[in-house]
């Protein structure tokens, strides 16, 4: 009689043999769901409640944590498919000593409900942890005040559990699925079947040049920051399917190219690097792709979110130039005698007095731009005593009147009562609006930093993912090659050629799909920046400086990961 | 001179841990002239695997000497030996080793690719190498689509392109149908009478009824050898058979005794 437990032991030794691959798989899914709990934990802290522009911010954490939850599950999934792939031989020898393939589906729910466990209490565990820092990392962007105190909120542990458990349930099923699948002859020959020679796809990398093009096209052509924001997903989606094609047929297409160049092809280095990309294409190409998207996904949205927040005071100075002020849009001359009297008067009632008072009309193109307003010092300069600033032609005809108070008058309360007021004027426009302007630069800094928190956080998870599909790509390369690498021994290579030879291959593998990340990234540039002004930014130097320091950072950390990958892959090639 | 000389070869394995030494070749002693056919035959565990390993440079012996056109293999340093190998040696394994990576005609360059040749010198190499051995249409194609005699009369030839003193064939027909193997015996037998000095390291009674020469290992040392002379193939099959039933019965009493 099999004892109780024998399932239980033979998964948990399983998992222990099998750490290599393993480890990685547990560390990404604790990683996640503590990067999961944690941005829960902030949606739902009371602390964030309570702070000034909490509405913008628990916006954003909410939308961070769909992305989160979608993403550890595309990751998990990806993994997890690439293990029981590595894992398939071990699966048939177990199936032909006798183990049925319940049995071995029984094997599979243990080693699930392990990596689950782990996963979720491993990464609750972190999360709780980190969550302090978090915290106060939120407080420090939005330039809140400190929340004290430390909370475990049930509903995230909760939340996080339910869907990681959600996840490792279905992995668990689509593990099924394949057990279902397979024979166990085939289990036993696991990956090792020769694989046809791709065809070149001549109409597929036509449409994957023709995509790419759409997308960059866009981004260049589109002039206008409104249009551009809503155009901006289609070149997104655009470039993402062009990326996919060119990689596929692309690729194939080159290598073929090279390979035709006798010259170069019939060279000790170029030899084996491009006959084995080239045999490994079709399989390589979507993985490479993918890095390079989730590459480029990094760049871009941690270079805007950077800029947007390094440029912040810039953009606070244009949009909030007064503490309160009031802007009427084509409007008239006879309007700013109006309001200016309707300031002096609140100003008498409330017993407040008005410093750096301003007022003037000027004429302005109308644009959608940081909700409808300029910076009014320049005209302020030009206006040297006259009432009205600007050329006619430039757009039409705006009012400004606005004044800064003293630290402890009530802002507020002074732009509420204008805002009434300016209902009664008879004003030559509707188009009138009152800012609270010590207001709206807490709210902006808390939905600016909430903007650089979930860049960063959701750069670093995608940082992460496409750490893990490198690693484990070339892992399981280094296992096909590892047979390959001793035939070329056996004939006649070096061990040293053997080492420059990988070499080539491995940068090969990782330089492409970062130079494309840093092209796509570069032709983002122009429909980025033109989204940048809908915030009201327009330091062009400030996000070309961000983009580069974005780019040199990732590659730096790229090239760490490559340096780690590239001694792994030699160490199971050289065996 | 004789083009590959063993003198008093010895190989002992010891154990990470000390122990009794194994003894894996005992003294052996046997040369190859230019232009020879030489078969080695043996049980598994008579040390053929060693020899060979000794033969390619694979492995040191622990005594004795190996001569190649009168040098030392023991002579040639360690960086060398890569080099060494490629230009002297041919290689041909049992399951053929091909890379799936690359056309038949890549498979045969490979060792001229790694030696930095041009492609023209390559070229000119193959073209009569492909004739002989018959895959002359088959350069195109991937090892997948090969069939196992296809595959073995490829990395035959992927041996002999470097032009190597002497190829040496591990078990070459031990992983095909009678009908290839015949077929690749005779490509031997044809490129030896054009002058290749082929060492076959052989199971197979066939096999080795091809050779000029068949020499017998056993428990590491030399046991006997058989000249084919002027004796038909069935001659010399007949002749190694009853070699081989005498040297297993004389082990057989041996372990009796």
């Amino acid at each position: 009689m099999r004892k109780f437990g024998f399932y239980p032991k033979l998964a948990a030794r399983s998992l222990r043999l099998n750490g290599k691959f393993y480890l990685p798989y547990l560390l990404s899914g604790v990683v996640s769901a503590a990067m999961l709990y944690d941005i829960l934990f902030l949606n739902m802290n009371r602390g964030v409640y309570a702070m000034k522009g909490a509405n913008a911010v628990q916006g954003l954490l909410g939308f961070g944590a769909l992305v989160v939850a979608i993403f550890s599950f595309a990751l998990i999934c990806y993994t997890n498919g690439f293990l029981m792939k590595r894992r398939q031989k071990e699966l048939g020898l177990y199936n032909i000593l006798g183990m049925e393939k319940r049995h071995m589906a029984r094997l599979l729910l243990w080693e699930t409900v392990y990596s689950a466990l782990i996963c979720i209490l491993g990464g609750i565990l972190v999360g709780i942890l980190l969550s302090k820092l978090f915290l106060l990392l939120l407080c420090l962007v939005i330039q809140a005040d400190v929340v004290f105190g430390f909370e475990v909120p049930a509903e995230a542990l909760a939340y996080t559990a339910a869907a990681f458990g959600a996840i490792f349930l279905l992995n668990y099923l689509l593990n099924l699925l394949r057990l279902n699948r397979v024979k166990p002859i085939e289990l036993l020959k696991g990956t090792e079947s020769g694989e046809r020679e791709p065809r070149t796809k001549w109409v597929l990398a036509a449409l994957g040049l023709i995509t790419m093009g759409a997308g960059y096209f866009l981004s260049i052509a589109v002039s206008d920051p409104l249009q551009a924001m809503m155009l901006f997903f289609i070149a997104v989606l655009l470039v993402i399917v062009g990326t996919y094609c060119l990689f596929t047929a692309g690729s194939i297409a080159l290598l073929k190219a090279l390979r035709k160049n006798k010259k170069y092809y019939y060279q000790t280095r170029h030899f084996t690097a491009i006959s084995g990309m080239l045999h490994r294409m079709k399989r390589n190409a979507a993985g490479l792709a993918t890095i390079c998207i989730l590459s480029t996904m990094v760049l871009i949205t941690v270079s805007t979110t950077v800029c947007l927040y390094m440029g912040v005071n810039d953009i606070l100075d244009q949009m909030y130039c007064r503490d309160v002020q009031t802007y009427v849009n084509h409007g008239a001359p006879e309007d700013l005698p109006k309001v200016k009297a309707l300031y002096e008067r609140k100003a008498a009632e409330l017993g407040m007095e008005m410093k750096d008072f301003a007022a003037l009309c000027f004429y302005a193109p109308a644009t959608a731009y940081a909700n409808n307003r300029t910076r009014i010092d320049p005209y302020l300069a030009q206006a040297n005593g006259s009432d009205v600033v600007g050329d006619p032609n430039d757009g039409p005809m705006r009012v400004y009147v606005g004044c800064n108070l003293p630290a402890d008058a009530d802002a507020s309360l002074f732009a509420a009562s204008v805002e009434v007021g300016t209902r009664d004027l008879d004003l030559s426009s509707n188009w009138c609006f009152t800012d609270d302007c010590r207001a709206g630069r807490t709210d902006f800094w808390a939905s600016l930093g909430g903007f650089f928190f979930i860049g960063l956080f959701l750069g670093a998870l995608f940082l992460m993912a496409a750490v893990l599909i490198v690693y484990y790509k070339q892992i399981s390369e280094g296992y096909e090659d590892a047979r390959s690498f001793v035939i070329m021994q056996q004939v006649g290579m070096r061990s040293a050629e053997v080492k420059s030879s990988i070499r080539s291959q491995i940068s090969l593998v990782f330089f492409l799909p970062l130079l494309a990340a840093a092209c796509h990234t570069a032709g983002a540039f122009p429909m980025t920046r033109r989204i940048l002004l809908l915030f009201g930014l327009s330091n062009t130097g400030l996000f070309v400086l961000c983009s580069g320091l974005t780019l040199l950072i990732f590659a730096l950390v790229y090239y760490g990961i490559y340096r780690l990958t590239a001694r792994e892959y030699y160490r199971i090639v050289r065996r | 001179m004789p083009l590959l000389e063993v003198k008093n070869l010895r190989k002992v394995y010891t154990t990470r841990l000390g122990g009794t030494g194994v003894e894996a070749l005992k003294n052996v002693s046997f040369a190859v002239e230019a232009g020879e056919f030489v078969a080695i035959m043996g049980e598994s565990g008579s040390g053929k695997t060693t020899l060979l390993n000794i033969l390619a440079a694979l492995d040191r012996p622990s005594g004795g000497r190996v001569l190649l056109n009168g040098e030392d293999m023991a002579g040639v340093r360690e960086r060398d030996l890569t080099a060494f190998r490629r230009d002297n040696l041919g290689f041909v394994f049992q399951d053929f080793n091909l890379l799936d990576a690359f056309t038949v005609r890549d498979n045969i360059f490979l060792p001229l690719v790694l030696a930095g040749k041009a492609y023209e010198e390559m070229d000119r190499r193959l073209q009569p190498l492909a004739k002989a051995l018959g895959i002359g249409d088959l350069l195109n194609k991937f090892p997948y689509e090969l069939s196992g005699g296809q595959k073995q009369r490829t990395a035959v030839a992927r041996a002999l392109i470097t032009r190597p003193a002497i190829l040496l064939a591990d078990e070459p027909t031990g992983a095909l149908d009678s009908k290839a193997s015949n077929s690749l015996l005779q490509n031997f037998e044809a490129l030896n009478d054009q002058g290749q000095t082929i060492l076959m390291v052989t199971h197979s009674v066939t096999a080795a009824s091809h050779a000029k020469r068949t020499l017998f290992l056993r428990d590491g040392m030399i046991y006997h050898q058989l000249y084919r002379g002027q004796r038909t193939r069935e001659e010399m099959f007949a002749e190694i058979s009853n070699t081989l039933t005498v040297m297993t019965a004389e082990s057989g009493e041996k372990s009796h005794a």
